[in-house]
């Protein structure tokens, strides 16, 4: 097979070969329902309370404050609006308008139901406006989510201090991080944030798994009725290779955060530099030296399209990201580039790095970014 | 991709079109047909369908460079070769490329 570069991690992972192996007996042999009363069904119930509970002891909660879901986007969905049916006599949200699709549409969706949406003011670098945060919050704020790594951008918002504005008007704090997981061991007791959403496939593991983190004392109504699986709160037979699959993600990616963050950011600092000598390009989000997600990079490339200069790059075998978005029949500009009026817009790529990519691939990485961008500006 | 630009040039020597190969207007059919070949997609969102263009372009290309000519006739032979471009309003015209 030929050689690919996958530039693309924060929109999925490659499953890796030893969470794959460790999900191989649930999908083949150990097969039971882990509701039956059995010994097939009761060893695949002890192994996921186990891997629940090994999670928990990664993240510094507790066991019970853990629900698996189908994906990130329904951990989110869970949060808000069950939080939201949960608590119906607050009826004021706020949000930023640069948050993943999962939270948007919620809260959308909310808003058709009588919600009052506030979006934060962000600046052009992606950072949530501490101080509009703290001039829209007020007694009927229900719940504050924001989305802790930017997915398009890379912005780290500081959550530490925005819990303590919300907390203190007595809202309730949903945080996104299905990006973050990926980037930052997590200690959900320091952090002290009230609920908070994750994937497996973003951190090498499978997908179709995704985790909430709701703190004990947080009421929420399940989406989802059934057999009243996970606490309640998710019915539905539990995808048990998932739930294995992601703490062996999880177990393998712990002890190998601070590396990978070092080479991610390496990675990302040479292949901008050596770009930016080369090409007329402009870094969206904070700075290299700026609390960003480690290898994620948003680049405007001036005068072409970035979809055009993605099907290019995609005929070499790089694999990226576009800033661009379906807006009824026209290509039109994701919500988040637009949201910070990035500079040439229609040009934007993300790059998100992985660890398999070295630094000694950047020089062919740029060069073939050089070639595919000369092609497009001479056209 | 080797071939800059295309013009499209009438009989007097006026220039029509001019501009990259994938900004000729390509047959909605087979946009479809592409869209359906890369993603299964009867119905794409214009991003799919923005690729699909790119992807019959880079076919088209591959094409033109191969009959080894700068500036091709658009006969009836190069309409049919060419069939996921609309080119039969450009009969008789000439199609010059700008090759890198």
């Amino acid at each position: 097979m030929m050689r690919f570069y996958d530039l693309d991690h924060a929109a999925t992972t490659q499953i890796h070969p030893k969470v794959l192996a460790a999900m191989m007996p649930y999908l083949t042999e150990s097969y039971g329902n882990p509701s039956s009363m059995h010994t097939l069904g009761m060893q695949n119930k002890k192994d996921i309370n186990t891997a629940k509970k090994h999670i928990a002891s990664l993240l510094n909660c507790d066991f019970n404050e853990l629900i698996f879901t189908g994906s990130g986007t329904e951990a989110t969905n869970l949060a808000i609006e069950g939080y939201a049916r949960k608590h119906p006599h607050k009826r004021e949200i706020i949000t930023t308008p640069i948050e993943h699709a999962a939270t948007l549409n919620t809260i959308r969706y909310l808003e058709t139901l009588g919600y009052k949406v506030h979006y934060l003011e962000v600046d052009a670098m992606g950072y949530v406006s501490l101080a509009d945060l703290k001039s829209k919050i007020n007694q009927n704020t229900l719940l504050v989510s924001i989305i802790w790594g930017n997915n398009e951008l890379g912005t780290i918002q500081p959550i530490e201090m925005m819990t303590e504005i919300i907390h203190q008007h007595g809202a309730c704090f949903h945080v996104d991080a299905v990006q973050m997981l990926a980037h930052k061991p997590m200690d959900l007791s320091v952090l002290n944030v009230d609920m908070m959403s994750f994937s497996g496939h973003k951190i090498h593991g499978p997908k179709g798994i995704g985790l909430l983190y709701k703190k004990k004392e947080i009421e929420i109504e399940p989406l989802i009725h059934g057999g009243g699986h996970e606490f309640k709160y998710r019915s539905g037979t539990e995808n048990i290779a998932g739930i294995i699959g992601f703490d062996q993600a999880l177990t393998l990616l712990n002890d190998q955060y601070d590396d990978k963050a070092k080479h991610l950011t390496a990675l990302a600092s040479a292949f901008y530099h050596q770009i930016r000598a080369i090409l007329p390009i402009h870094l969206n989000g904070p700075t290299l030296n700026q609390s960003r997600i480690p290898g994620l990079l948003s680049l405007s490339f001036e005068g072409i399209s970035g979809l055009k200069l993605q099907f290019k790059l995609n005929q070499k075998q790089i694999y990226v990201s576009t800033g661009s978005a379906c807006h009824s029949n026209e290509v039109g500009v994701s919500h988040v580039i637009e949201a910070i009026h990035a500079k040439s817009p229609e040009g934007v790529i993300r790059i998100s790095f992985g660890t398999e990519t070295t630094l000694e691939d950047i020089p062919y990485l740029v060069d073939a970014f050089q070639t595919a961008y000369d092609d497009l500006k001479n056209d | 991709m080797p071939i800059k630009k295309v013009s499209i040039i009438d009989a007097t020597g006026k220039v029509v079109f001019k501009g990259a190969l994938s900004s000729l207007k390509f047959k909605k059919e087979s946009i479809q047909k592409a869209s359906i070949e890369l993603f299964n997609d009867d119905n794409p969102c214009i991003i799919h369908e923005s690729y699909a263009v790119e992807h019959l372009a880079s076919k088209a290309e591959q094409l033109i460079l191969s009959l080894n000519k700068k500036v091709l006739l658009i006969d009836e032979v190069l309409i049919q070769q060419l069939l996921d471009i609309e080119l039969a309003k450009y009969l008789n015209h000439h199609l010059e490329l700008e090759v890198k």
